[in-house]
């Protein structure tokens, strides 16, 4: 608006005036946008310093052997060569996060979808419900509730007693390598909040005469989710979906808590980011852990491009047409 | 549209308001650059000190400390400690930042890697010069590196079995004698696992523990490490032990699985303080730790032998070092001094590190001791005589077998493979970690 008004002015006023208010309308944009920009220089110097810093360093450190002590020795790609050819540890953290991630994304957005439906509705008290389901995932990623989760679970804790009282054998989840990681799986589902806090807004969104149109086509309560709420959620979905993966792709502080740091027992919880901690802090091999945390960046980014292509084939956005 | 003055005033709102952000930001960034950490003011040295442990051991570290800095009024002493995984890593990212402690206590599996990147002085000669004629040579050799006197031992500690005595009692099994062999281990643990109904395991796995395998390779004159710091035994020697481990868990003399992996807790969360085994692998400066874990009554008993050995050795239980970089050697030097030959700071430490340094402080203490600390020193002293003499330092990578050991015996215990199978792929990664 603004600036069409100001182009108008130009063109049929006189030139004098017009050029001389254009100036100080430039000049005076400008020392703004100085402004601003000097404003921001904290926020430069702190990403300068603390983020892009250290993420070259750590590109440089991945073609090195870095122990702290000694200063870095360059390696050329050795350390990129070893994990693919002579780590086995890399590997089983790498299908351990897979794992984890392709079971945790799916069910936690199932989870998630289906409670925030059941919190779209008008009742009294619906505020409250929605606190309490998206508790757990402010108390989520706490050291806190790590400890917590594995109390229960262990020897003697509540959940173990609780089944050993219906009769089942007592098991000792933490400290069992095929009951660790279903344990950590069962913390992140439990977590599903954030996504479905994110759902419930996606759902506010679909207009009601749209559901309104298939009651009337006679649509039962399958087909009104099928033809309605699924394709006008699932930008919405496709947001969750993206996230959740990457997030699972990071998940590291139940598996460290709960284990102890060491992703056991026998290696049943070594997540990738544990393994790649344990190389950089434990062992003090820094040059491998950077490597590892550019596969690391490289598998998401790769694996994130993915999912926009494929997305356009099941997106729906309705602003018309499928980009 | 504008007046005038509203474009100047609005014009040195923005002056001023750049001015600030400049000098925010440059605030921000100014705050990397603090200044170091040990200066002298007003005549007086300020020494930095850090050590790993828990709040009783702190409590008796800072008692000693202030006999110190009551003996030398010139030097004051900022401490600092934390557990002992944190500590290290801690100490790591400083010394690589150049600003380690003054004098620092070490780990002796990190001693060589610390030696040979040049972080430690030397405190045989020169301004960081110790006396440790009190100490016994063989135990103070424990701290060199080559030539170099790099460490000093800060207390010393010997290997053990931790026995719950009340539990024993209660079930009618004798408590195991000095001069027991693995063979009594397994009659021991059955009839334990028999007459408390299975719920009681005779002791806690040792299969998972690196120190354990070491004495029990010492027992039949076997070394854990070469001189040159590869490993000095075979895929057959760690078959043998796992396999005979593997038996003990089997036959339920030894804990199961998911009990063993809790030994990583530490003493206040292991089967011995849940109250699940009646007797554990440990060193004996842990002794304290593990019976304010339980309200029965522990007793220390050597090691099971092989031909009437018990591998056991005096072991330093940590170190103290001076930072080669450290602006005040000679003040340093005089505190490690202190602390390991001084009556004073030997009553304030008691056994929270294990024995004494200086032989003649010990057992002056030993005399007097009481509780933990006498049931230590009484251990200590009936088994002086039967010790093996101490080997060299652990090469770079000892704490990355330690994890190793776990790791896999791990597997093993749980039944993922054969302690055969086991056994082949430790010896490979860790050749790998030794030779890197």
């Amino acid at each position: 608006m603004s600036s069409t008004a100001r182009l108008d002015r130009q063109a049929s006023a006189s030139p004098t005036p017009a050029t001389k208010e254009h100036r100080t309308i430039r000049k005076q944009g400008f020392a703004d946008r100085t402004a601003g920009y000097v404003f921001l220089l904290p926020w430069f110097a702190g990403i300068a310093i603390f983020t892009i810093g250290p993420l070259v360093y750590s590109l440089y450190l991945s073609f090195t052997n870095y122990d702290l002590l000694q200063s870095p020795k360059w390696v050329g790609f050795a350390n990129y060569h070893q994990m693919f050819t002579a780590d086995p540890r890399f590997m089983h953290s790498v299908r351990v996060t897979l794992i984890y991630v392709v079971v945790v994304t799916p069910v936690k957005l199932a989870l998630a979808l289906g409670v925030a439906m059941l919190l779209n509705r008008k009742r009294r008290g619906i505020g409250m419900y929605r606190s309490l389901f998206y508790l757990p995932s402010l108390l989520g990623t706490s050291v806190a509730v790590a400890l917590v989760w594995r109390s229960l679970f262990s020897q003697g804790g509540a959940v173990s007693n609780g089944l050993a009282s219906l009769g089942l054998p007592k098991t000792d989840f933490i400290n069992d390598p095929s009951w660790a990681l279903p344990a950590i799986i069962l913390l992140a589902c439990w977590q599903f909040g954030a996504p479905m806090v994110i759902f419930l807004a996606g759902l506010k969104q679909i207009p009601s005469e749209l559901y309104d149109a298939v009651d009337v086509d006679g649509a039962n309560k399958w087909e009104r989710f099928r033809h309605v709420t699924l394709p006008l959620l699932s930008p919405v979905i496709f947001f969750n979906v993206l996230l959740e993966t990457i997030n699972s792709f990071q998940a590291f502080t139940p598996a460290f808590v709960i284990s102890g740091g060491t992703g056991g027992p026998a290696d049943s919880t070594l997540f990738y980011t544990l393994y790649l901690y344990q190389k950089g802090f434990t062992d003090f091999q820094f040059g491998y852990a950077s490597a590892m945390a550019w596969v690391l960046l490289a598998a998401v980014a790769v694996l994130t491009a993915l999912m926009f292509k494929v997305s356009r084939v099941w997106v729906f956005y309705g602003d018309g047409g499928n980009r | 549209m504008k007046s005038r003055t509203t474009t100047a005033h609005r014009r040195s709102v923005q002056v001023t308001a750049v001015a600030a952000a400049v000098v925010a930001s440059l605030s921000l960034t100014a705050c990397g650059g603090g200044s170091g950490g040990s200066g002298g003011s007003g005549g007086k040295v300020k020494l930095s000190f850090s050590w790993w442990g828990d709040a009783s051991r702190a409590k008796a570290t800072q008692d000693a400390i202030a006999a110190f800095e009551k003996a030398n009024p010139t030097i004051t002493v900022s401490t600092q400690y934390a557990t002992f995984g944190p500590y290290n890593q801690k100490l790591a990212t400083q010394i690589a930042g150049g600003g380690a402690p003054d004098l620092m206590q070490i780990d002796w599996g990190n001693q060589s890697q610390y030696a040979q990147s040049n972080t430690l002085l030397d405190l045989a000669a020169g301004p960081g010069a110790v006396d440790i004629s009190g100490l016994d040579p063989k135990f103070a050799g424990s701290g060199k590196e080559g030539a170099k006197q790099v460490a000093i031992p800060f207390g010393q500690a010997t290997q053990s079995f931790v026995v719950d005595v009340t539990k024993l009692e209660a079930l009618g099994v004798a408590v195991p004698k000095a001069g027991w062999t693995w063979d009594d281990v397994a009659t021991f643990g059955a009839e334990v696992k028999a007459k408390s109904g299975g719920k009681l395991y005779g002791i806690s796995d040792p299969g998972t523990t690196w120190a354990a395998f070491q004495s029990w390779l010492l027992q039949q004159g076997k070394q854990l490490y070469t001189a040159d710091g590869k490993l000095g035994f075979g895929k057959d020697d760690l078959t043998a032990f796992w396999t005979m481990c593997d038996n003990l868990r089997k036959s339920g003399a030894a804990t199961p699985a998911n009990q063993t992996a809790t030994l990583i807790n530490g003493p206040a969360e292991d089967p011995l303080a849940k109250g699940t085994a009646a007797a554990e692998w440990d060193y004996d400066s842990i002794f304290a730790s593990h019976a304010a874990a339980t309200k029965d009554k522990l007793q220390l008993v050597p090691l099971p032998t092989i031909g009437g050995q018990t591998g056991m050795y005096a072991k330093p239980s940590m170190l103290l070092s001076v930072y080669a970089k450290s602006k005040h050697p000679k003040e340093a030097a005089k505190l490690l001094s202190f602390l390991v030959n001084d009556k004073a700071a030997g009553t304030a430490l008691g056994t929270s590190r294990g024995l004494f340094p200086n032989t003649a402080v010990r057992q002056q203490l030993a005399a007097t001791a009481t509780g933990n600390d006498k049931v230590v020193a009484d251990f200590e002293a009936a088994n002086a005589s039967q010790l093996a003499a101490t080997p060299a330092a652990p090469p770079k990578g000892d704490g990355q077998l330690i994890t190793l050991m776990q790791r896999i015996y791990g597997g093993v215990s749980f039944g993922q493979q054969s302690p055969e199978a086991g056994a082949g792929s430790f010896m490979q990664q860790a050749e790998q970690i030794l030779g890197s």
